[in-house]
């Protein structure tokens, strides 16, 4: 019992820290999505009618649409990039050092410095992207600055128009999809390879002598050991993406038309720029939601343990 | 024998070549923005597509000092990411040790919470922070950006798991020595568990000199900028001049790049470890 006073002073600072920035914010936010308040005037208690609003608020629906956009163009190309990426460094190949020095290098760059090289290179005149286009004879985009669909604009070069609903995530979205692929990928490369380094040699040993070739060592060893990190990459890719934010904040701004308009984008501006701090954090609320969900999938089934 | 050696060579030259594209793709993109850093404005333009600069020059690191006060927002930077880190070495030791070595009530209940927290995304707090920050007056400081991040449930959580496989002899043996639990923390645990406290103070450094979020949240002034939001500030205001946009680019992570270099291994071990949390 001595330690008691002892571990009240070790963990105060932190204590103190979580509790005023993330445990009292995340009760505040819920009680303030219930008000309607401009930072200034005093609050006011309005009950659910920012939920009301927002489910009728045509950019809200756009904000959410494209988010889900993005996490199509992202998760799945991303987890299957980096899983080959991280497959093909697993064969006591030589030289992996620099290849995972390469392959990690956006991973530490900022968001902000990777836009701007992005922005270089989606430019559409200079940029090289539409130079490379060029080249195999296909007609430049204005990448970051195309707000019809991707489906709209490939079936169009054809000739073919189709109905809006069916166009897809704009180009612009796709593009910032791109950048946020190369900027990721290293990262769940690494927890692959983690992954990888564990499963005992003797298993393809083993299979190897009873005749296994690689693509069956592949699927019968591999991808089911591997199972719990693919599924954990796969969700913590998920809430990532349903978080983001500074690619857009950096190059678009949500433009154009709100093409490219992400929920959190829509929170920060909501608060920061149009002081609706009520409808702004029932906003987040639904994205604090939607992550809390998804968390709750991830501990349920990593629990479970997926392999066996 | 001899067969079944030149195949492999085959398989690992295709591999190679697969490797080698990726990297390519991976890493052409800084080379082609350090390279345009290096380029006049006429050239920029003319002739973008060339990997080397035809004339070399340094006219956009110049024209970067003297157009923005580049100087003070990488100090900044040094500041706010310095203060974060080691404030978090220091917190976080201490809250480790307390939850991995100290026996008071509610220890277990205390921690899950901690751990809870972890799931909450900084996004979905930023009003209530800000709020928050508003309220104490300290929008607009050097506080503003720190105080939130003097701790965390990370770093608490990283430092805790290491302070566990410390055995308990070792402890019992200092205590016999008339060591106090500060001084078995400060002499002994600390020096051992010094790879961890690196992982924890390079990803931590990392993270707050990229951080963009914040010090576009909470600052207005032009004095505390940081680079990140200085310079993302710079493009909005002065037009683009990819030149100097590249050049003020390569300044800002260069830094995070050198310490990578060093610290490889502490990165790499650093993602395991939050990518494979039990």
């Amino acid at each position: 019992m001595r330690d008691t006073k002892r571990a009240i002073l070790f963990i105060l600072p932190t204590y103190l820290v979580i509790t005023i920035f993330i445990i009292l914010p995340i009760f505040f936010a819920l009680y303030i999505s219930f008000n309607k308040w401009n930072l200034l005037a005093p609050m006011k208690f309005i009950g659910l009618s920012n939920y009301g609003k927002l489910f009728r608020s045509e950019e809200f629906w756009k904000a959410l649409i494209n988010t889900v956009y993005y996490t199509f163009i992202t998760v799945p190309l991303c987890v299957i990039f980096a899983l080959v990426i991280a497959l093909l460094l697993n064969t006591r190949i030589k030289g992996i050092a620099f290849y995972r020095v390469a392959y990690f290098m956006p991973v530490m760059t900022s968001f902000v410095a990777s836009a701007f090289i992005w922005q270089w290179i989606f430019q559409s005149q200079n940029g090289i992207l539409n130079f490379v286009f060029g080249l195999i004879g296909l007609k430049p985009l204005s990448w970051l600055n195309e707000p019809k669909g991707v489906f709209t604009v490939l079936f169009e070069s054809f000739g073919v128009h189709i109905p809006r609903w069916l166009g897809g995530p704009s180009v612009t979205l796709v593009a910032i999809g791109i950048m946020s692929i190369w900027k990721n990928v290293g990262y769940y490369m690494i927890i692959f390879l983690a992954g990888l380094q564990n499963i005992p040699r003797s298993y393809y040993e083993a299979a190897e002598m009873d005749g296994a070739g690689p693509v069956r060592r592949f699927f019968s060893i591999t991808l089911p050991i591997l199972s719990p990190t693919t599924f954990f990459v796969l969700i913590m890719a998920v809430i990532v993406s349903f978080q983001v934010f500074e690619q857009v904040a950096v190059t678009t701004q949500g433009g154009p038309l709100n093409s490219s308009l992400v929920l959190v984008y829509f929170v920060y501006q909501k608060a920061f720029k149009f002081l609706e701090v009520g409808y702004a954090s029932s906003a987040a609320y639904i994205l604090f939601a939607i992550v809390l969900f998804l968390t709750y999938l991830q501990v349920k089934v990593i629990g479970k343990r997926v392999h066996y | 024998m001899r067969r079944r050696k030149i195949s492999r060579h085959i398989k690992h030259g295709i591999l190679h070549v697969l490797l080698i594209a990726g990297a390519i793709l991976m890493i052409f993109p800084f080379l082609w923005g350090f390279s345009t850093s290096f380029k006049e404005m006429r050239e920029v333009l003319s002739n973008p597509y060339n990997l080397i600069p035809k004339r070399f020059t340094l006219i956009n690191y110049q024209n970067v000092f003297t157009s923005i006060p580049i100087g003070r927002f990488f100090l900044n930077s040094v500041i706010v990411s310095l203060s974060i880190t080691l404030s978090q070495l220091f917190t976080c030791s201490l809250s480790a040790y307390a939850f991995a070595r100290l026996r008071f009530p509610f220890r277990n209940g205390l921690f899950y919470i901690l751990l809870a927290t972890m799931m909450i995304p900084q996004h979905v707090i930023m009003v209530p922070v800000y709020i928050i920050l508003n309220f104490f007056r300290l929008i607009d400081t050097y506080a503003a950006m720190i105080l939130p991040f003097v701790s965390s449930a990370f770093g608490t959580f990283l430092l805790r798991q290491f302070f566990m496989t410390v055995p308990k002899e070792l402890e019992e043996a200092a205590f016999l020595d008339g060591c106090s639990h500060l001084g078995f923390l400060i002499r002994i645990l600390i020096p051992l568990s010094r790879p961890i406290l690196a992982t924890l103070a390079i990803f931590t450094f990392m993270w707050s000199w990229n951080n963009y979020l914040w010090p576009l949240i909470v600052t207005n002034r032009i004095e505390i900028r940081t680079l990140q939001y200085g310079l993302a500030m710079f493009k909005e205001e002065g037009g683009i001049n990819w030149g100097q946009l590249m050049a003020g680019t390569t300044i800002a992570t260069i830094p995070i790049l050198i310490i990578f270099l060093i610290a490889q291994k502490q990165f790499i071990e650093g993602i395991t470890l939050t990518g494979l949390k039990e």
